[in-house]
């Protein structure tokens, strides 16, 4: 079937009545934790993972695409009005975001990041549809050695360009490559790093982890940081509307903004931050003006906001072509589809193509149900931001607490949560990045699978690594990412040692 | 840089026991004698070696490594420690732990609720109280007959009850 067929297809399914009220909820509730800070999409999809169990699966999805996909529209919200991002992903934004809402042009930024979004989200996702049936021919000849180097790259990429140093990413990657470990091994049903306790056997949950790193972790780590906790709320002025010379200013760093941040979700590179950096930097070297990057300059605002959005369509062709996820939200998401006991690859596409392509366009349609959202409804989203800040993360403390305690009501799983809860608070405090432990926590059960296929196929040959094509050449590909990132840091610290 | 840098000596230090217990305990893991090839055993010790590996070079890096890399620019702003306001945080999940099984979910989420409220700096106890009481109801009421999930009503209460 061609991309249009498939595409149709997707339509039918999205369009049913039921899913266009699931892809509503999902948009909604995505604006919704982007705009409060402390609670993004990784943690909310975790919290949803035990509600959304006897929900039919093409549902599920089609909520969790609009919540990603909403979480980065609301985050720019946070990020102009109070300066602090909803997620990381608009870290940039609230540079020149913030002085334009202080100078009262903060309408026009929301506008330009609101529509930024939406042409970076239509375009990525279209980018999506085309090129996902490519990249599953290309799936289709990994063997397990070469699902296993995929991993490796994966592993390499999220540690060294996430975080401040590539020790750090991989202190925090193995970290969560061992929590991955405790359990029943999946092959020969030996329960290992148990310590004989019963609720161990299956292992520490994703969401137990994701919710004390991210909830419990995240509010520890604030409240002991008394530097971290003020805001200060600028009110929306100007014009509800762009200028002329606002769209003449905007339209190119959206689509630039669009191609910067499509391929760095799409390869296993990591993320949504990455590719904010890069279209700033360009956008900055592009400018006429480059001196008002950093005093207001709308190009600050639209290029980072188009490349945040398109990073999250980006994102999902890793994780709905190979199974491989590239962020914490796409490694939730993975844990969804296991969930449902359906495996993310090749196979996805043939056998549950209603999920993969009702998912698709249900993308598309929840971008325009977000473009309403986020410009005419705006003024009714920030009275989220008017939540007292005690209230917000007593809030999320108690949804985090209930997600856990109330899977299965037990005490062991509370003092998990409270353990993984001060590891996360002292991984933050001394700067160690969050990401890595959780797709560590969830690809290294699998890298160990696919490591273990790999040597019984090749009858104990641990040479099979190196002596297929794809599988050498993406470990050769992982070596360099690492290399390259220390080279980099080596040559920051010579720098500033010199200057 | 003292503080700082002692801190990530200590990480190392802590990966390095961590690493050498998992290797150790990956050992014991017992192999039935019909696993031929690649048991449970080898892709743990294999992390456990990377363990000790990234915990030697943290150590090094925090005792050798230069004070102009990356470390360096996250020093000049000094933080604000609120230990008091951590510990309040940290007294939260603690007394939910304590109570949810005898005083229920309801009151455990109160105290929750307000302690983590009070971390965060509000200073009026019984609000919080009363909102988390609130939440921690409109819950136990959503899941007990929205659900079928049985949340705790409390030990305690239940001998009120006379149930």
């Amino acid at each position: 079937m061609d991309v249009f067929g498939n595409l149709a297809h997707g339509f039918a399914v999205a369009l049913t009545p039921v899913n266009l009220i699931w892809s509503l909820v999902g948009v909604t509730l995505g604006t919704a934790i982007g705009i409060l800070p402390g609670i993004g999409p990784a943690l909310t999809i975790a919290l949803l993972l035990p509600v959304t169990y006897y929900l039919d699966p093409t549902a599920a999805f089609i909520m969790f695409g609009g919540l990603y996909y909403g979480a980065m529209y609301g985050s720019s919200t946070t990020a102009i009005l109070i300066n602090t991002p909803g997620e990381t992903g608009s870290l940039v934004t609230t540079i020149d975001g913030n002085k334009m809402a202080r100078a009262g042009r903060g309408a026009a930024a929301l506008a330009t990041s609101a529509i930024g979004s939406f042409v970076a989200g239509v375009i990525g996702t279209l980018l999506l549809a085309l090129l996902a049936p490519e990249v599953v021919k290309l799936a289709l000849l990994f063997g397990p050695a070469d699902y296993f180097a995929l991993m490796v790259v994966a592993f390499a990429a999220v540690s060294s360009l996430l975080g401040s140093s590539v020790l750090r990413g991989l202190v925090s990657l193995f970290i969560g490559i061992t929590i991955g470990l405790v359990g029943i091994d999946q092959q020969t049903g030996q329960s290992r790093f148990t310590f004989g306790i019963l609720e161990l056997q299956d292992g520490l949950g994703v969401v137990l982890v994701a919710v004390a790193l991210f909830a419990v972790g995240e509010a520890l780590f604030l409240a002991s940081r008394a530097d971290l906790r003020r805001e200060e709320i600028v009110p929306v002025k100007g014009r509800a509307f762009m200028t002329r010379e606002d769209w003449a200013r905007s339209w190119r760093p959206w689509l630039r903004g669009t191609l910067i941040g499509f391929p760095f979700g799409a390869l296993p590179a990591g993320g949504t931050e990455l590719p904010t950096f890069i279209s700033y930097k360009v956008e900055k070297s592009l400018a006429k003006r480059p001196e008002e990057f950093g005093e207001g300059a709308i190009e600050g605002v639209a290029g980072p906001e188009a490349a945040n959005n398109a990073a999250v369509a980006g994102v999902l062709v890793p994780l709905l072509t190979f199974g491989l996820p590239t962020s914490s939200t796409a490694a939730i998401m993975l844990a969804a589809f296991q969930q449902y006991g359906l495996q993310p690859g090749p196979l996805l596409f043939s056998s549950n193509s209603a999920i993969v392509w009702g998912l698709i366009a249900s993308l598309l349609i929840g971008n325009a149900m977000l473009l309403v959202l986020n410009l005419p409804l705006v003024g009714l989203w920030v009275r989220l931001l008017y939540i007292p800040q005690p209230w917000l993360y007593g809030g999320i403390s108690v949804f985090a607490m209930l997600g856990v305690y109330g899977i299965n009501r037990s005490l062991v799983d509370v003092m998990a949560l409270i353990a993984i809860g001060l590891l996360g608070c002292l991984m933050r405090r001394l700067d160690y990045p969050i990401a890595p432990v959780i797709v560590g926590l969830i690809l290294g059960p699998l890298s160990e699978i696919q490591f273990r296929r790999a040597v019984q196929i090749s009858q104990g040959d641990l040479t099979v690594f190196v002596t297929r094509p794809i599988s050498a050449g993406l470990l050769i590909l992982a070596a360099l990412m690492l290399a390259g990132a220390i080279a980099a840091h080596w040559r920051g610290s010579r720098q500033a040692a010199t200057a | 840089m003292t503080g700082r840098f002692n801190a990530h000596a200590l990480v190392g230090l802590a990966l390095v026991l961590i690493g050498a217990g998992l290797f150790i305990s990956a050992q014991e893991i017992h192999v039935s004698p019909a696993v031929v090839l690649l048991g449970p055993r080898l892709f743990p010790s294999i992390v456990a070696v990377a363990l000790v590996v990234l915990g030697v070079l943290t150590i090094a890096s925090a005792l050798f490594g230069s004070r102009d890399g990356p470390e360096a620019g996250s020093e000049d702003d000094t933080p604000e420690n609120d230990w008091p306001a951590f510990l309040t945080a940290l007294t939260g999940p603690v007394l939910f732990l304590l109570t949810v099984e005898t005083l229920g979910f309801a009151v455990a989420t109160a105290l929750l609720f307000a302690a983590v409220a009070r971390a965060f700096g509000s200073r009026r106890l019984i609000a919080d109280l009363g909102v988390g009481l609130l939440m921690g109801l409109v819950v136990l009421l959503v899941f007990s007959y929205g659900l079928g999930l049985l949340l705790p009503v409390g030990s305690v209460f239940d001998s009120l009850l006379g149930g």
